[in-house]
């Protein structure tokens, strides 16, 4: 038998998108509602300070410098500030003051709202694997977890998503790789009638390898088990990713992804336009797209981001306060806001069920910090949701200073997953009144 | 009994020296970056307290052959640099795929661990074995380490299965495994016989069998919790200590022959890998990871004030930083004083004018440096320059690099909502001058001066590591100190870090810190609190010293130690959750 290689199953699977028409009935919606979207974009270390905030509220609002690039897409944003996280700042009860500094923490609280680990991980999940796992157990990938930096250090301002109490979700970093984790094996329709071999034997090999995992475990202390947990679930899914059929659906297209040397802008524009792909063929329904690392070294570019200036660090300036790093500053967030217009701009040009797919995608803009230069989170964390129908878009909203478990309760609730609250918050539990 | 050496009281005494740092650095603007998670001491520390000055245990039991206190042991997955160097011996080519993994767990500021599986790993992992199997029909004598024969019968194939699954999963297969395999071959089989191949050793690839270093054999010590490291699961130990990849057929010949459980055999063993090639790459990794060499290659420099900086320049600094680390263990003495000491450094034309030298070197060259201005791996321009700002140096860096990676040494992280600003660079003031307000500053005042201190020592290389005479319109002030210091020897003022690096290469402090990275490196953990690993620490020391402070000997001796020579028995399940 032969193994397919990734360049020989990408042309494949461009000659047979190119060939076949999409004549997908069972997925063209009108009938039934087009299921829910959650995407997160991550961008790390806060807006510098508090200068990204509208300085009014309501309908009206103005854009700042670092928001101007969404003038365009104004009325599908949902600007909101007095969100923050609380137990960043001093001794709140929280229980991981003590753990980490607070790059670290503010890093692995932002999508999971519970205190870190002493191994500087989280413990507990994170709200895109909840939703995933609420809503995404029927698609190809439960959820996609993508990366902007050149080298991944396994640290854990590294590790935005989790499965569950220290079980991160690494991002994957590389274009092509993710390409073809979302893509191999989706295949046009109607369904060719040979199957493809490649089904069949990683079945078999994989319910060998879950086979072997159950065994070792049965030796193994308690701790050691969550490792074998760890690597039964993620054979699990993968095994659910490789062996069901996937096919090209009405209107999906399938993405040239050819990014293979790094750059940030590069490499973030080929997640955007895997993600919306991914979004409209249906292969997954949740995703995060995660830029560099909280905080940062001295010099080590490589897993800071900015994808402005080359020689500055992102994590360096947000140090410094004199005129020079504000103007470059607010470049570089200036640019990530562009970089949600652009997401914005590509899911709104795809044609869903009686609207497009951005009304049916939730997108949420979060970062860790407030004041990157004193580490504070506690208010005015830059917080945009947008997309999904329903939303009171087109405004500045101030919550008052509530807590961004709040926030974590809220988009779950946003996308119809029902939980009382998310994580552990410290302003009271339920959501944001007023989002909708 | 083992008798702890008089100067280790010295250590087995922190609380006093924690204390003091408790009243000195309360409240104190630490590090600003985030670069090294801290692990268990900083976080077991109360906010504004530093941490214990050095892992050191306190040694409140007797060193005792019949009682060994092996500590905790780590269940540790392959992480991609052992994928890579496993997956090249054990089938003889080269695993690039290995990038697509995501990266492994960091702890103690940069050791890599391989710890949990995650979906985008399991997917890596799944295309990898596929590609790396393809060809398997042709390889089964060779992968099977000429236990396999070629012909396409059931019976050579369940020869390949034992042979091959044996050197992959590192231990010999039982009958059952065997039969679970040879049942994929068979499903495989009605494709093609080289099919049926391919599925068993892309399973063999994918198993935790493969991907974990499982040790599950063997009984307690009577009258312990302790069970000897059994033949097989010591070999691993071994291979994967010194050459971070599979053992060798004279090492799985020694597991089978029982000839690893005696600490001399062990230890005769350690010596023979230490002299084979595949040491370099190990050794280099520790090294590596240890002083964060990739971080090197990564830099980048502010273009205004440094435009002749590239990333060539970087790559270069990187490579040459290797290059002396690869000269000191296999073409000089590997003594922790020549580490320290050295005035020799590997150059080339991208180089040479941060070396101060010329050369016209397309490869890392070794050259005497101009006399007085460098001494041993703490003065090279990669790691100054790794360890300063885009457009200065940065003495908070240097200090807090000195104070972790050579004296074992950390402070916490800095209190909430203080002005963490890169002073500005205005012409004219020396660098002294503009980090003048973290020690005017009371609340700062207490770990800077820890850090600082130290730090300024550095302040005749700039940010790209050369060396320099004037810092704004004033010579040089490399005038340091030592604070906190847990050796009298090492402790206090000092001039400029050639000085600095020759006091550290005479510390007893700065020798066990090494004896420290390298059990941690090994073992992936750090050194108990508990006092489970005060025998093992006192192990290395003891050879250290008696070599003559040879890394060598150090690397060895870890091999010799109640840690490595036994695991603590597994506890029952106690339903702690994965959480803790």
């Amino acid at each position: 038998m032969k193994f397919v290689s990734r360049r020989q199953m990408m042309s494949r699977v461009a000659t047979a998108a190119a060939a076949v028409p999409f004549l997908n009935m069972s997925r063209v919606y009108g009938q039934t509602a087009p299921p829910k979207r959650l995407l997160i974009l991550f961008t790390p270390n806060g807006g510098h300070d508090g200068r990204w905030k509208p300085t009014t509220t309501g309908p009206g609002f103005a854009l700042t410098t670092q928001l101007a690039p969404l003038a365009a897409v104004k009325n599908e944003i949902l600007v909101l500030s007095g969100v923050g996280d609380q137990s960043v700042e001093g001794r709140t009860g929280f229980g991981d003051e003590d753990l980490g500094d607070k790059h670290t923490r503010a890093y692995i609280h932002a999508l999971t709202g519970v205190p870190i680990t002493a191994d500087q991980l989280s413990s507990g999940i994170s709200v895109d694997q909840f939703v995933a796992n609420a809503i995404g157990k029927t698609t190809k990938l439960r959820s996609l977890v993508l990366g902007v930096a050149p080298r991944d250090a396994g640290v854990g301002s590294m590790r935005l998503s989790y499965a569950g109490p220290r079980d991160p979700v690494p991002p994957v970093f590389s274009p092509a790789t993710a390409f073809t984790q979302v893509f191999d094996g989706v295949r046009p329709q109607p369904m060719g009638s040979a199957p493809d071999p490649s089904v069949a034997r990683r079945k078999a090999i994989l319910d060998y390898v879950k086979g072997d995992i159950a065994k070792v475990k049965a030796t193994l202390s308690s701790e050691d088990r969550c490792r074998l947990d760890s690597q039964l679930g993620a054979v699990e899914q993968l095994q659910a990713s490789v062996t069901q059929p996937a096919a090209i659906t009405a209107g999906c297209q399938v993405p040239s992804i050819t990014q293979n040397t790094y750059d940030h802008a590069l490499t973030a524009a080929a997640h955007a336009k895997l993600m919306v792909a991914a979004f409209q063929c249906d292969l997954t329904r949740v995703g995060v797209i995660q830029c560099g690392r909280g905080g940062g070294g001295t010099g080590d570019f490589s897993m800071n981001f900015n994808p402005v200036m080359v020689n500055a660090l992102d994590h360096g300036l947000g140090h410094e306060f004199d005129a020079t790093a504000k103007a470059q500053l607010d470049k570089m967030h200036a640019w990530e806001a562009g970089y949600l217009a652009s997401i914005i701009t590509q899911l709104k040009s795809v044609k869903e069920g009686n609207g497009t797919l951005l009304d049916n995608t939730l997108i949420w803009w979060t970062t860790d910090l407030s004041v990157s230069y004193t580490h504070s989170c506690t208010n005015d964390v830059r917080q945009v949701l947008a997309g999904l129908s329903g939303l009171k878009k087109g405004q500045h909203l101030n919550m008052g200073g509530k807590d961004r478990s709040m926030l974590l309760t809220s988009v779950c609730q946003l996308m119809g997953v029902t939980t009382a609250q998310f994580g552990k918050p410290l302003s009271g539990p339920g959501g944001l009144a007023g989002l909708t | 009994m083992f008798l702890f050496p008089s100067w280790q009281c010295r250590f087995a005494v922190p609380l006093f020296v924690a204390s003091w740092f408790a009243t000195a650095c309360t409240g104190n603007l630490g590090p600003s970056s985030t670069d090294v998670p801290t692990g268990g001491h900083a976080g077991n520390a109360p906010k504004g307290e530093p941490t214990s000055p050095v892992d050191v245990p306190t040694p409140t039991q007797v060193c005792d052959a019949k009682t060994p206190r092996p500590g905790p042991a780590v269940l540790r997955r392959l992480t991609r640099t052992e994928y890579r160097n496993t997956i090249s011996h054990l089938l003889g080519q080269d695993a690039a795929l290995a990038d697509t993994f995501p990266g492994d767990d960091v702890s103690f500021g940069s050791f890599t661990t391989g710890t949990r599986f995650s979906l985008p790993l399991a997917d890596a992992a799944m295309r990898a074995a596929e590609s790396l199997t393809k060809d398997v029909a042709t390889q089964v004598v060779a992968w099977s380490d000429g236990s396999a024969c070629t012909n396409a019968t059931d019976d050579c194939a369940r020869k390949f299965i034992a042979g091959f699954g044996a050197r992959a999963w590192r231990r010999p297969l039982v009958e059952d495994e065997v039969t679970a395999l040879m049942s994929l071959y068979s499903q495989g089989k009605t494709t093609s016989f080289a099919t049926g191949l391919q599925w068993a050793a892309a399973a063999i690839l994918q198993s935790p069998k493969f991907f974990y270093r499982l040790e599950t054999g063997g009984q307690a010590l009577p009258g312990t919790n302790a069970v000897p490291v059994q033949g097989f699961e010591m070999a691993s130990r071994l291979s994967y200590l010194l050459w971070r990849s599979m053992p060798d057929s004279q090492l799985f010949q020694a597991a089978a022959a029982g000839k690893l459980s005696r600490s001399e055999d062990v230890a005769a063993q350690a010596r023979r890998m230490l002299k084979d090639p595949k040491a370099k790459v190990g050794l280099a990794s520790f090294f590596a990871e240890w002083l964060d060499f990739e971080a090197i290659g990564a830099l980048s420099k502010d273009p205004t004030a440094f435009p002749s900086f590239s990333t060539r320049t970087a790559a270069s600094l990187q490579k040459g930083v290797a290059a002396f680390v690869d000269d000191l263990l296999w073409s000089s003495d590997h003594t922790f004083g020549s580490l320290m000491t050295s005035q020799h450094g590997f150059v080339d034309a991208e180089t040479a004018n941060i070396f101060g030298v010329s050369s016209k070197a397309t490869v890392a060259t070794k050259m005497a440096l101009p006399t007085g201005q460098r001494a041993g791996i703490l003065t090279d321009p990669g790691i100054l320059a790794a360890h300063s700002y885009a457009k200065q140096s940065s003495p908070i860096h240097r200090g807090l690099f000195v104070l972790r990676k050579f004296m074992c040494q950390d402070l916490p992280a800095p209190p909430d909502n203080v002005m963490a600003a890169e002073p500005a660079v205005v012409v004219g003031l020396s660098t002294r001058e503009r980090f003048a307000q973290h020690r005017a500053d009371p609340q700062c005042a207490g770990c800077h001066n820890v850090m600082d201190s130290l730090g300024f020592g550095f302040e005749h290389y700039d940010a790209v590591g050369a060396y320099r005479l004037r810092d704004g319109n004033a010579p040089v002030d490399a005038t340091g100190a030592v604070v906190g210091a847990n050796d009298e020897g090492l402790a206090g003022e000092f001039t400029g870090a050639v000085e600095l690096a020759n006091r550290l290469a005479q510390s007893a402090q700065a020798k066990t810190c090494m004896a420290i990275q390298w059990f941690r490196f090994g073992m992936s953990r750090q050194l108990e609190d508990s006092g489970d690993d005060a025998c093992t620490l006192a192990v290395m020391n003891a050879a250290f010293k008696e070599s003559g402070f040879d890394l060598a000997e150090l690397f060895v001796a870890l091999t010799s130690t109640d840690a490595f020579r036994f695991r603590t028995v597994a506890p029952a399940n106690n339903n702690q959750g994965c959480a803790q």
